[in-house]
Parts: C-alpha cells; sequence; structure tokens
C-alpha cells in the first residue's frame, strides 16, 4: 500500500555530484602524493648517479695511491691519514653529511679508515668500531658493487651509499656516504602547504559526502513520514501531489469515501472512539483492496482511494465490497459496539478532467449523490458525462499549446493546372501534444468551438497568416468555418489585422468550411461582402458535400470553389463522380468561378481533372503538407 | 637471545633525543652489567634520557653507594667514586681506563661500546647479547 518516496531532483544531483567531486578530490590527492613521490625518486636516483661517478673517480685516485697497503698506511701515519681526510672531506658537498672510508676486520666488524668528519663529537677515530645500521656494507664487500639504504630510522639521514673500494679484485674497503636529510625536506617543505590544501580538501569532501548522505537519509525519512497520517497510518493529503509527480491519473480510479454519520460516533462515544474507529474502517479497506491501491486520508472521516484502472463493473465490485464489509462489521471499542457504514462516489475516469481538483470535484459529486439517495450506497460518474470531461480536457490542452507555442502551422502547395507551377499554398493548423505527437484539428477544434480559447486559436492563426504573407510573396488559403464568419470577434480580428493590409489581404484566400446548415444567409451574404472589401478571395470548401451547393454560387460572390475529395477520389473511374466534377466545372467556368480539386492521390485522378479543365490541383499525389516551404 | 633481538630492535629503531629508548637501552645495559634489576645508579653529571626515564634503575646522588656510575663528563668524578665501575656516555669517555664501556651517538648511529680487558678487570661477565659490541 506504501510506495516509494521520491526524491527530489536537487537532491539526486546533489547524491551524484558531491560523491563525484570527493572521489575526483581523492583522486587528485593520490596523484599528487604520487607524483611527489616520483620526485623524490628521480632526484635521488639523479643525487646517486652523481655520487656514485665521483666514488668511481675516487676510487680509481686511491688505487693508484695505496695499491693493497691502504690500512696498513693510515694506520701507521697519522699526518697521511690527516692529508687525505682532508682530500675526502673535497668529496662531501652540501648534500653528504657524513663521508668516510671503512673497512672489514678479521673479525667482520668494520672499522674507520678515515672520517671526513670536522665536528669533533661525530668525527671517529681510526680502528674505531663503526656498528652497521644494515647490511649494505657486508653486500657492498660481497657483491663488490655499490649499495644504497633508506635512513628512515636515522635522524637527519635520507640515504646511506656504501662504494667499495676494489683492488686487484679485491674489496679493501668501503667508502660511506651518509646523504642528508636536507634535499628532501626543502621539497617537502616546498610541496606541504600542496599536499595539505589538497589533504584537507579531500577530509573535507568526505566528510560533506558523510554528512550529505546523512541529511539525504534524515530528509528522506522525514520526507515519508510528512505523508503518513499518524492516525490511521494511511498517506494524507500532501501525498497527493507528491503521487502526481511521478504517476499519471490515466491508470487509476478515483473513489471517495465517506464514514455516514461518523460525527454522530465523535459525539456519542468521543473522539478516542472516533479514531478506533477510523483505523477499523482503514484496516477493512486495506484488506479488499490490493497493494498497489493508494488509499488517503483526504479529511475528517473522507477517504480518496486510487484503485488501478480496471473495467467499470470490477471497480464498482470493489466499492460495494468495501461498502459491504464496513457496514457488515460490528466494531467493538470501550465497551461499545458501533456499527458504521461508509458511501462511496466513484470518478471511473479521472483522466479526463482538467486536472486533479475537477476528478475529485466528480467523484465527490457522486459521493454527495449517494449520501444525499440515503447513505451507505455507492454512486458512479456515468459514461454519458466521459465527452464533457474530455471536451473540458481538450480545452485546457489546446491553452496550454497556445500559451507553450506547440500550435503549428503545415502548408501544403496547390499548383495552375494551365501552367504546372506552384500558384498558392493552403495553411494547415496543427497541434503537437506534449509527447510531441502531431493532433490533427479533426480532433480538437469541434471541443473548444464556441470557446474563448477558439478565438485565441483564430487570432494565433491570423497572425502567422499575416507573417508569411508579408514575408514571402506567395499567396495562401486559410480556412474558416461558415460559423466563423458570423462571429463578431473573428470578423474583429480580420478587419484589425488586414484593414490597413489590402495588398496582403488580396494575397490571402479564405477558404469557408460549413459544418451547419447556414440559416441566416442575408448576414452570410453581408459579412463576405465586408471580406471582399478588406481584400480577400472567398472559396467555399470541400463543395459538392454537406451542405455546401449551387445556392452558394448563385447568391454568395465568391471566386473559388473547392470541389470535395469525396469526389476527386476515383474520379477517373467512378462515372457518377466524373460527371459531378464535370458538372460543377462547367457551371463554375460559366459563372467565372475558379476550380481546385483537392485531394489529388494518384496519377490517373490527376489525369482525370486535367481532363476536366479544373483551374488548381492540390494532395498529397502532388506534394505533401510541410512544416517548411 | 631474545635480550638480543630486543637490544638489536632498540638499537636499530632508537633515534637520536629519543629518551625512551636510550633510558632502556641503559637499563639493558647497567642490568648486564651489574646483575641487578634495580640497581643503584649515580649520574655524573647529567644524563637526560635517565633523569626523565629512570625505568628499573634507581637513580642515586651518593656515588659511594651506587652499583655504577653513568657519566656525561669525565671532569670532576669524585674522588672516592673514580674506581667504581664507569660507563660513558661519549666515545672519547673510553679514553680513561676506569670507563669499562660507552653509549654514545655518532653520525646518527647509536653506538655502543666495551673494553674486554676492562670488563675482566672489573669482574663484569656481560650477556651474550653485548657480545658483538665487545672490543678485545
Amino acid at each position: 500500500m506504501h510506495r516509494k518516496i521520491k526524491m527530489a531532483r536537487s537532491f539526486v544531483v546533489f547524491a551524484i555530484i558531491l560523491p563525484l567531486m570527493t572521489i575526483i578530490s581523492i583522486f587528485l590527492y593520490i596523484e599528487f602524493i604520487q607524483t611527489k613521490e616520483t620526485l623524490f625518486d628521480v632526484i635521488k636516483n639523479h643525487l646517486i648517479d652523481e655520487k656514485v661517478k665521483l666514488f668511481k673517480n675516487y676510487s680509481t685516485y686511491m688505487k693508484g695511491v695505496f695499491g693493497k697497503d691502504i690500512k696498513k698506511i693510515l694506520g701507521t701515519d697519522v699526518i697521511t691519514a690527516q692529508h687525505y681526510e682532508r682530500e675526502l672531506r673535497l668529496l662531501q658537498g652540501d648534500e653528504i653529511k657524513y663521508l668516510y672510508l671503512l673497512y672489514r676486520d678479521k673479525d667482520n666488524k668494520f672499522r674507520f679508515l678515515l672520517d671526513a668528519t670536522q665536528e669533533l663529537e661525530q668525527k671517529a677515530e681510526f680502528n674505531q668500531k663503526f656498528d652497521p645500521q644494515s647490511d649494505i656494507w657486508d653486500k657492498a664487500y660481497s657483491s663488490k658493487t655499490f649499495q644504497i639504504t633508506d635512513q628512515k630510522e636515522l635522524e637527519s639521514l635520507w640515504i646511506t651509499m656504501a662504494y667499495p673500494i676494489i683492488i686487484d679484485g679485491k674489496v679493501v674497503a668501503v667508502l660511506g656516504a651518509d646523504v642528508t636529510y636536507d634535499v628532501y625536506s626543502k621539497i617537502v617543505e616546498t610541496l606541504t602547504p600542496l599536499e595539505l590544501v589538497h589533504y584537507y580538501f579531500t577530509i573535507f569532501m568526505v566528510v560533506m559526502l558523510v554528512l550529505a548522505y546523512f541529511l539525504i537519509y534524515l530528509y528522506y525519512i522525514n520526507r515519508k513520514k510528512s505523508f503518513i497520517d499518524p492516525l490511521t497510518k494511511v498517506y494524507n493529503r500532501q501525498y497527493l501531489t507528491e503521487f502526481l509527480e511521478t504517476t499519471s491519473l490515466q491508470d487509476y480510479q478515483l473513489l471517495m469515501i465517506d464514514l455516514d454519520h461518523f460525527k454522530q460516533v465523535n459525539d456519542s462515544f468521543g473522539h478516542d472512539v472516533g479514531d478506533k474507529v477510523l483505523i477499523n474502517v482503514v484496516s477493512q479497506i486495506k484488506s479488499i483492496v490490493r497493494q498497489d491501491s493508494i488509499l488517503i486520508r483526504f479529511g475528517g472521516e473522507e477517504f480518496m482511494l486510487l484503485v488501478h484502472k480496471q473495467d467499470l463493473q470490477t471497480c464498482l465490485y470493489v466499492a460495494e465490497r468495501i461498502r459491504k464489509s464496513v457496514q457488515s462489521k460490528t466494531i467493538y471499542t470501550d465497551d461499545h459496539e458501533i456499527n458504521i457504514s461508509v458511501s462511496i462516489g466513484i470518478n471511473p475516469f479521472p483522466y479526463f478532467a482538467k486536472n486533479i481538483e475537477e476528478a475529485i470535484k466528480i467523484a465527490d459529486e457522486q459521493l454527495y449523490i449517494a449520501k444525499t439517495s440515503g447513505r451507505n450506497r455507492v454512486a458512479v460518474f456515468k459514461d454519458q458525462h466521459k465527452e464533457q470531461s474530455l471536451t473540458s480536457k481538450r480545452i485546457s490542452d489546446v491553452k496550454l499549446a497556445i500559451d507553450e507555442d506547440r500550435i503549428r502551422c503545415a502548408f501544403q502547395p496547390i499548383y495552375s493546372a494551365k501552367t504546372q507551377t506552384l500558384s498558392k499554398y493552403e495553411m494547415l493548423l496543427r497541434m503537437i501534444d506534449i509527447e510531441d505527437n502531431i493532433v490533427m484539428p479533426h480532433e480538437f477544434l469541434p471541443a473548444i468551438r464556441h470557446t474563448q480559447v477558439y478565438i485565441n486559436l483564430t487570432r494565433y492563426m491570423l497572425d502567422i497568416a499575416l507573417q508569411t504573407l508579408q514575408k514571402h510573396d506567395f499567396d495562401l488559403t486559410l480556412n474558416l468555418d461558415i460559423q466563423d464568419i458570423l462571429n463578431d470577434d473573428i470578423m474583429k480580428l480580420l478587419k484589425d489585422r488586414f484593414s490597413d493590409n489590402r495588398a496582403v489581404a488580396q494575397k490571402l484566400c479564405i477558404e469557408i468550411l460549413e459544418h451547419e446548415e447556414i440559416t441566416n444567409f442575408d448576414l452570410i451574404q453581408e459579412r463576405i461582402a465586408t471580406l471582399k472589401e478588406l481584400g480577400f478571395k472567398i472559396a467555399i470548401d470541400d463543395f459538392g458535400s454537406g451542405y455546401a451547393n449551387f445556392r452558394y454560387l448563385l447568391h454568395l460572390n465568391i471566386d473559388i470553389l473547392k470541389i470535395d475529395g469525396s469526389l476527386i477520389r476515383n474520379v477517373h473511374k467512378d462515372k457518377f463522380a466524373y460527371n459531378i466534377v464535370q458538372t460543377i466545372a462547367e457551371f463554375a467556368k460559366r459563372m467565372d468561378i475558379q476550380t481546385v480539386a483537392e485531394q489529388i492521390e494518384t496519377d490517373d485522378e490527376l489525369q482525370a481533372v486535367m481532363e476536366l479543365e479544373i483551374d488548381y490541383l492540390q494532395g498529397y499525389h502532388l506534394s505533401r503538407p510541410s512544416f517548411d516551404f | 637471545m631474545i635480550k638480543a633481538i630486543i637490544l638489536c630492535f632498540l638499537i636499530t629503531t632508537v633515534y637520536a633525543g629519543d629518551d625512551k629508548t636510550a633510558s632502556a637501552i641503559f637499563n639493558m645495559i647497567t642490568k648486564s652489567i651489574t646483575k641487578k634489576s634495580h640497581a643503584t645508579v649515580y649520574l655524573h653529571t647529567q644524563v637526560n634520557a635517565l633523569e626523565k626515564h629512570p625505568g628499573n634503575l634507581q637513580i642515586i646522588k651518593d656515588c659511594k653507594k651506587a652499583d655504577l656510575l653513568i657519566v656525561s663528563t669525565m671532569d670532576k668524578i669524585p674522588k672516592e667514586c673514580q674506581q667504581k665501575i664507569i660507563f660513558g656516555t661519549r666515545y672519547s669517555h673510553l679514553k680513561n681506563s676506569n670507563v669499562v664501556g660507552a653509549f654514545f651517538w655518532q653520525k646518527g648511529r647509536p653506538n655502543i661500546l666495551f673494553y674486554e680487558k676492562r670488563l675482566k678487570k672489573k669482574n663484569i661477565k656481560l650477556a651474550p647479547s653485548f657480545e658483538k659490541y665487545i672490543e678485545k
């Protein structure tokens, strides 16, 4: 019975953008750290390369000076040792903090040969034991290649290098270099503010993300709560708006359910008992309807039930079951036995209503009928009322289409039979519905006729005609109903737009259609005369069918006859139709009226009307209507 | 063996100025020299690590009653205590033959050093875990 609550779009966007930004910031932070590490590696490798080259040269030099006797010479001659320590100091540079020469004794203990350190406290003496912190010294001896270790454990040292001095293929000493942390520290010092910005931004984003999801969660929970009636635990009225945002009433039938004489229950037994009765009735309704039905507490003791669309009999059956179930069940509460009944009003076609309020109003009217007819009954909005409802919807559809600029004009070319060239266009009204489908005029015009919307639509069409004629050099024809000619508002629209634009009016032909028989022939004559004075040409549309007949040709000063499409269809093989079209064409010629054959759909039809010397030709065979020229 | 591992761990992880770790090393050395769990130690004149974190050592002010003297300088060591077991905190302290060993920092590294002859002279037998720090 409870549906998922829709989350606001802003929340959805928020819920997507924030994690995305958080992921990006984490990614950027990781990238930054990796780049920093890469930078350190590059600097470290560069430093090592430089020092290795230097040590290699020093090694060559030492070989030349000492040979294998390095330990003996340095151990016995202090002056020489001091001299070579000074030389060693020259290699030190800024990056190396301690530079020293070690040898390995017979007990495999490392001892100092030379130490370039000047600081007395730090300077080791000749033969002083050196406690290795890593195995690079032994490895340098055994592998005869230089070794490197990171000195994370030693204060202010970054890396230590052990470079073997090899004489006659034997390692006689190892040059030790402790590279200071200063270079590393300087880079860290430079990069730390940037790293901190990245770090705190990432932390901030993660915190924001957690906070945002928590808020969304709270919002979701509270929003859900706000849609539930605390007493009966069904939806409240607020939920209806939420529901309609996501769901169309097209799929539902609407029932308004009201508890009969509920006020008496409250007055006689108190509100607590009244509440229990409400809960009980809701429970009974819920036990009858399907899980996907929507039950809303609409007012005090009034409920709205939206059941999935089914045939009217099934809907009535559900309503009757609810009514009977409530009526038959005695409610026992606080030592009282209460029997209650419900009245139900059904609107089986809520979709045809202009809006939800009107759909509810219709169901409410039925509920009122059920109440006034003695209560404890079901009243249904009858099918014949549907048309009324549909008309109302159509009017609002057209109104909305005008507001949203979804009224369009298609233009169908009309060709001259004599010159076989394009002569003019017929303007055809089209409405684009909200699903982007083209709606033909016969689907909506009857519903809006005799309303202000119809006048507005006519104004809209006349404006398009005027603009098109001012922009282009061709003639246009426009359809108006005979009743439009009799309508003062529409006549005023025509005068307002074209009285000062006679040249433009002369390019516009008004095709008059008839849906009802003309009773006021004199007024029609007068109106056509007025239109002709304004400069318009007048055509009779669909001549030969319906009410349009030869009387028009005799009494109305018309310029063009459009022969009805039903006569043109199969004119080449229908002898009867051929004769009628021939008669119309000959008569029109005698009356100096031009003729148009419309709805030409085949080449045979085209040949036939050409043979009959019709002046103008129109139809899908020649050209279809198009929104562009 | 466990002691050797702990000592190695302490030696390899200690930072200069890490007083707690330095104190732990002094404690192990003192215990190994004196064979006492709560040896009395006289500090001459200032050994920060032990003053802050004496651990199991009992720091006393009378050097005569001390099992061990740990010194930061060789100057002005009370005459009556000069023959006691003295342990240095600099390499230079080892130049004095009364100093049996030293724990000191050099080139950012902690160093422990004992002289075998001096240990024998004082009848000190260190635990095997200190073997690699003894100079013959």
